[in-house]
């Protein structure tokens, strides 16, 4: 049972480890930024020496030097140590502590270094993918009362290296005064264990330089240098940044530094052989540093430029069809469509008016690694922004990243950023319909319809009428086909009365030339202009005959229609040759019309077609 | 074959003569149902409107003048139509004959003036309108009474049973008549009674002495100191008529006035003797001793009464007096003499606005469409003459009822409107019927005023019908004829008696002069146009002016061109000339326009004679090729060889046309062609004749050459197969 406990807990702090282990990942991850983070802890030896070596306190100084010249990544602590621990800063700590603890340090005691060094390697944290350093600034060799402490802090001291070997920190050992000279001294161990440096006051430069030199070459986070000039400091800030860190310092005292810069927040560290200007969200510019009180020669410097951003990204869903041989098409087989990508990125300020970062001229032509669903491009900014294209297929968005260069600056970004693509469907292929059927049922539709057609037209100049006998008084009445029949000669009008007694001008009405097909009287005295009004005219039909005949058929009820002295029979033709006169007597019984069927000359027709 | 057409001259005039007559309107009757008339028909219609000389005109419609009085203003009224309201025995017809002082002036004064040959400016008018005066009246009535006296003694001296009496009474007979034409009536027996008057009243007054004392009548006798002296004679207790003469004369004088009272009822012993005394030789012992106040006021009223009435009677009379003058002039271009195809003309006396109502233009067809689509030629009407045209070349026919108040216009009423001669232009063209019009007769028509104007102003007139169908047998005719010009055309009736002391004298004021004006006479140009194109169609009228050996006596005049060599010298009108002639600028007008029948007035030689008639300038119809109007022969010629055509080729059949043209020298063609040197030859020098059948439309194509223009005609042939087209 007991030991089915263990089992349980050992896989239980497997599992917290994993998950704490997961959350280091992941706040590593959050943190976001394209450098490694920093933690270095100053190993300040306060023995009673130092009074004597360093009489202007300038070792407190220079750690205020490193202190404030870090980026926001980079943490510091402090050991103050004499025969005992003096002063004891976690990394972490704010600044204003920091100050304290400094300004409050006293130079008195023996040299207990090794216990210095242990309590500091104690200081840095287990985090992974830290860099870790520590910066002992001391006078000279471990010194105790008696020689087994001393000896003892030796071994300390020995003990301390090879930990900080194993974490992988190295020391960097500044040597104030003149009492350290020799390099085989023990001290001078941890530097070499530890793949560290030792920099001799004086002969390494003053301890601002050499803060500037370990700021400047061994510690690894983006910077850009500067050179003075004249006694200033041109610092460039460009678009988007976040903060800044114009660091400089010189090997003489510097006087008053002064600087001006659009920023919602500066700040100016001046120590004595140092200065440190810091910007919250400045704006693009250059800034110019003043030192009052130095020409400008020896003075170094260098920025730290650090960016808060967030990658915008779009994308546009696309298709494309894959071009079809002619084969293809004549097959009538579908096209195959490409479905592409097109997406934008721009890296956008995380404050301030949110400026695209990359839209300074720094970053135009610069080869960027992007990360997009765990794939890396690299791609080139070009006016501010990458456009690429990637293939969209079984993808529904895109979880993308960018890699920012850390020697450029400091990038801390809120990323990855994940798009959604919005897919549309691809457009509906619509085959070229086979008309070939559809051509020969048209085909056929046609033909039956043009057959009907001329059936029709057949039977439209075909009309049947009840001819009367040839001879007049007879009673039969044979039905007749007339067809084909065109209209020949003219009609002459005359009005011979009329129901209020007005003249109607003799009118002439050309049938030559009209559509074969009937006509009514009305037709004709519309046409004429002569208007009786519903007196029985439309029901009188003309329709052309053969041999140039017009076929006069009365089917009025009122109507007496005579062709010469003939009285027309209802509902029966009666052909009427040239220069036959009809006479009709109106329903109303007053209106009177003759109709004078006349020839028409050759040449009256032609003046009809003109 | 040749001399199947008769006659090419038979002329329609539409005009009203008589509206008393019967009209053509009323003679071809209801054509309803009707393509033609029968012979009958056309008989009767030729019984009572075809006329073939002036004379035969007066006779058979009879034109005459309503006469009555109007006692409220004691005025005599005058009207062409019957008044309906006027009682018939109210009314007197006072018929327009050639015995008709008004008519008779005139037509002396178009002979007169033919045979001066004297133009207007040079003529004497007023001698010839002096004709009406009271005074001419009685002159003629003097020589009718001489010629009544005459036989009348005659008539007495026979015993009863004599043929010769009998002949004589006819003889009688039909001087009473036309005697009694003038006492029937007081207008009549005014002039009488105011020669009467005077006579009696200025008895002395064409001797030298002009002494004041009245007249008494005495015998020479000597004194008893033997000096010579003129004793007055003793005068007899009784006012009535005393003959000089013998029994005879009371005879004649006791005729005339039962033949008064017979014709008046309501006659009085006044104008009975007045009838007496002015037909039978006065007495020489008449009652000189008349009351010479009532006398004289007499004369002057009668002679005032009759100027009124005479003014009124012109003025009524003239539009129908131009008629028949134009008539006459029409029937005057044929002479008397030659018997061949005498002008005939047929009156439609009928308005022409009523015939060319839509109603009635039917009539007009169904006769045209009997006497011009047949084969038989005696009747086929080949001319028109529509005068009086109206100047208004928009002017419409007059309307039946105005039923929206129109624009106030002061029309003349007698003039024909171009409306109406559109329609019936529109029914000639279809039946070949050549129509000259002229247009309202009057002083702005006449030659002087184309003299002055030009013709510019007819062409402007006869745009509407212009372009038209029918503009082929359109032609207008100008200048009109001017018979009395309207500035010469007072007439001094006489003056008025004044009492001088104890006699009465005629006044020689000027203010007494008793003047009226007849306005104007003319003739339309239409007439006188269509009287000597009628004229020229008779062969031997073209003899009579050129000689025998230059016209063929079968064939009519229907190719003559009066434009052509010195054929308008020739054949000239009867009337005499106007004017001096049209300057040059005019006659280049006229002949680049070449439009229009134009007469002219021109001097002109003849060999060696001078020409002093009007004579014929140009003879074009209104169918223009857009440069000039054509010739009227060519329209003729046309018509008449379609109808001989069809007359010879059995109504166009296509085998009987091809044989007409043939060569062979029997044929139609070649019989014409043999005759082209004849001045009527149907085709003259330098015409020809084609044909060209289309089979595809059933037609003739006849290219008639003119001296070289083309003229088509186009005949429907009649096949025998059924019809192609």
């Amino acid at each position: 049972m007991k030991k089915r406990k263990n089992i349980f807990l050992t896989i239980l702090m497997m599992l917290l480890c994993c998950f704490l282990a997961a959350e280091m990942a992941v706040a590593k991850e959050e943190n976001g930024c394209n450098i490694r983070a920093g933690e270095i802890v100053f190993l300040l030896d306060t023995s009673a020496s130092m009074n004597t070596q360093d009489p202007d306190r300038l070792a407190a100084d220079a750690v205020r030097q490193v202190w404030y010249g870090l980026p926001d990544h980079w943490q510091a602590g402090l050991i103050a140590y004499g025969t005992e621990i003096q002063a004891k800063v976690l990394p972490g700590t704010g600044t204003q502590q920091m100050e304290e603890t400094l300004e409050n340090l006293t130079c008195s005691g023996y040299t207990n270094a090794g216990e210095g060094l242990c309590q500091a390697v104690e200081l840095f944290t287990e985090d992974a993918d830290t860099d870790r350093c520590i910066i002992m600034l001391t006078d000279g060799e471990i010194d105790m009362p008696d020689s087994q402490e001393k000896e003892t802090s030796r071994s300390l001291y020995a003990e301390a290296v090879t930990r900080a070997r194993e974490k992988g920190i190295r020391m960097y050992i500044v040597a104030i005064g003149s009492e350290l000279q020799d390099p085989r001294m023990h001290i001078f161990a941890g530097a070499e264990e530890t793949d560290g440096a030792i920099y001799w006051e004086g002969q390494s430069g003053t301890l601002s330089q050499i803060m500037g030199r370990i700021l400047a070459e061994r510690l690894d986070f983006p910077k850009e240098n500067v050179r003075a000039e004249g006694g200033s400091l041109r610092y460039e800030i460009p678009v988007g940044t976040e903060r800044v860190t114009c660091m400089l310092w010189s090997d003489q005292p510097i006087g008053e530094v002064s600087a001006d810069h659009p920023a919602e927040h500066i700040q100016i560290i001046q120590g004595q052989r140092y200065a440190v200007i810091q910007l919250s969200d400045p704006e693009s510019g250059t800034m110019q540093v003043l030192c009052g009180e130095s020409d400008g020669s020896g003075i170094q410097g260098y920025e730290i430029l650090e960016y808060g951003a967030v990658p915008e990204v779009t994308a546009e869903y696309r298709t494309e069809e894959v071009p079809r041989t002619e084969e293809e098409k004549k097959k009538n087989i579908p096209p195959v469509y490409e479905h592409k990508v097109d997406l934008t990125i721009r890296l956008l300020a995380a404050s301030g008016n949110h400026e695209n970062i990359w839209a300074d001229t720094r970053f135009e032509g610069k080869e960027i690694t992007l990360r997009i669903n765990g794939v890396l491009y690299t791609e080139v900014i070009r006016e501010g922004q990458i456009c690429m294209t990637l293939p969209a297929d079984g993808i529904d968005q895109l979880e993308v990243s960018v890699e920012a260069d850390a020697k450029d600056a400091v990038f801390c970004m809120e990323q990855p950023v994940t798009v959604r693509i919005e897919k549309v469907p691809d457009p509906v292929y619509e085959p070229v319909p086979d008309y070939r059927p559809m051509a020969v049922i048209l085909g056929i539709l046609s033909l039956a319809l043009l057959l009907l057609a001329l059936i029709w037209m057949r039977k439209k100049h075909t009309t049947i009428i009840y001819m009367a006998g040839e001879s007049a008084g007879k009673e039969d009445r044979k039905p007749s086909e007339i067809r084909d029949c065109p209209y020949s000669g003219k009609l002459n009008l005359y009005v011979v009365r009329t129901e209020d007694g007005r003249d109607v001008p003799p009118q002439t009405y050309r049938l030559f030339g009209r559509k074969s097909g009937r006509l009514t009287l009305d037709q004709i005295l519309t046409s004429c202009g002569i208007r009786f009004g519903k007196i029985g005219a439309d029901g009188i039909l003309l329709y052309p005959g053969p041999d140039h005949s017009l076929i006069v058929l009365d089917q009025t009820e009122g109507c007496t229609v005579m062709r010469g002295m003939e009285i027309l029979k209802k509902g029966t033709g009666y052909p009427v040759y040239y220069n036959a006169k009809i006479t009709v007597s109106f329903e109303d019984e007053q209106t009177e019309l003759e109709l004078h069927y006349r020839n028409l000359k050759p040449g009256e027709r032609e003046g009809i077609w003109e | 074959m040749g001399n199947v057409i008769k006659q090419t001259n038979r002329t329609m005039l539409f005009e009203v003569i008589n509206p008393d007559k019967l009209d053509f309107l009323t003679l071809v009757g209801d054509v309803r149902g009707m393509e033609s008339l029968s012979d009958d028909k056309i008989r009767e219609i030729n019984d009572h409107l075809l006329v073939h000389s002036f004379d035969e005109l007066l006779e058979k419609l009879d034109p005459k003048v309503y006469c009555y009085y109007n006692a409220n203003n004691q005025r005599v009224a005058y009207q062409l139509e019957r008044p309906e309201q006027v009682p018939e025995e109210m009314l007197t017809e006072i018929p327009l004959n050639r015995q008709n002082e008004f008519m008779s002036m005139l037509m002396s004064m178009v002979d007169t003036r033919r045979a001066e040959g004297s133009i207007n400016v040079n003529f004497k008018f007023e001698k010839l309108t002096e004709m009406i005066s009271p005074r001419k009246v009685m002159e003629a009535i003097r020589q009718n009474r001489k010629e009544l006296q005459y036989t009348y003694g005659e008539y007495a001296k026979l015993e009863e049973g004599d043929p010769k009496k009998l002949d004589l009474a006819d003889r009688l007979n039909v001087m009473f008549e036309e005697a009694s034409a003038n006492y029937n009536n007081v207008m009549a027996m005014l002039p009488l009674a105011i020669e009467d008057i005077k006579t009696r009243l200025l008895l002395g007054d064409g001797t030298d002495k002009k002494d004041n004392t009245p007249l008494a009548l005495g015998v020479l006798s000597m004194g008893e100191h033997g000096e010579l002296k003129v004793l007055e004679a003793p005068k007899a207790e009784s006012t009535a008529l005393a003959t000089v003469d013998d029994h005879a004369n009371t005879g004649l004088i006791e005729a005339l006035k039962e033949d008064y009272s017979a014709l008046n009822e309501e006659g009085n012993d006044y104008v009975a003797s007045l009838v007496a005394r002015t037909f039978c030789p006065l007495a020489s012992t008449m009652e000189s001793s008349a009351d010479l106040e009532q006398e004289v006021a007499n004369y002057n009223s009668y002679l005032e009464f009759y100027r009124e009435s005479k003014d009124a009677f012109i003025k009524t009379v003239k539009p129908l007096i131009e008629k028949l003058l134009g008539v006459w002039c029409f029937f005057e271009q044929y002479p008397k003499k030659i018997k061949g195809m005498k002008p005939s003309l047929l009156v439609t006396n009928v308005p022409n606005d009523l015939l060319a109502k839509s109603g009635n233009i039917s009539r007009l067809i169904t006769y045209l469409n009997t006497v011009n689509a047949k084969n038989d030629f005696g009747n086929t009407v080949w001319y028109a003459i529509m005068p009086n045209v109206s100047l208004d070349q928009y002017s419409k026919m007059k309307l039946t009822r105005e039923r929206f108040r129109g624009n106030a216009k002061t029309e003349r009423s007698d003039v024909n409107s171009v409306e109406s001669l559109a329609r019936l232009l529109d029914v000639f063209k279809d039946y070949g019927v050549q129509c000259f019009f002229s247009y309202e007769a009057d002083d702005s028509t006449t030659f002087n005023a184309l003299a002055t104007e030009g013709v510019e102003k007819y062409e402007d007139r006869c745009a509407p019908l212009r372009g038209k169908p029918y503009s082929e047998y359109a032609i207008p005719c100008l200048p009109n004829f001017t018979i009395i010009p309207k500035d010469k055309s007072g007439v001094v009736l006489d003056r008025r008696m004044v009492i001088n002391g104890e006699t009465a004298e005629l006044s020689g004021e000027k203010e007494d002069i008793m003047k009226l004006w007849i306005d104007g006479v003319y003739v339309g140009a239409a007439y006188v146009a269509a009287g000597i194109v009628a004229a020229y169609q008779c062969p031997e009228y073209l003899s009579s002016k050129f000689g025998k050996r230059r016209v063929d006596p079968e064939l009519p005049g229907v190719r003559f061109d009066m434009e052509a060599d010195d054929h308008a010298l020739v054949v000239c009108t009867t009337m005499a000339k106007e004017i001096t002639g049209f300057t040059n600028s005019i006659k280049n007008d006229i002949n680049r326009k070449n439009f229009g029948f134009v007469f002219s007035s021109e001097n002109a030689v003849y060999k060696e004679n001078d020409i002093t008639n009007i004579m014929v300038y140009k003879t074009r119809n209104l169918m223009s090729d857009g440069y000039v109007y054509e010739p009227i022969y060519k329209t003729q010629v046309s018509n008449y060889i379609e109808r001989i055509l069809r007359h010879g080729t059995g109504d166009f059949k296509e085998d009987s046309i091809v044989q007409f043209f043939s060569n062979n020298p029997n044929s139609q063609k070649s019989r014409w062609l043999a005759r082209r040197e004849y001045l009527n030859g149907i085709l003259g020098q330098g015409d020809d004749i084609e044909y060209l059948i289309d089979e595809d439309n059933g037609y003739c194509t006849l290219n008639i050459t003119f001296n070289g223009n083309v003229k088509n005609l186009e005949v429907e042939i009649n096949r025998l197969s059924a019809a192609k087209g």
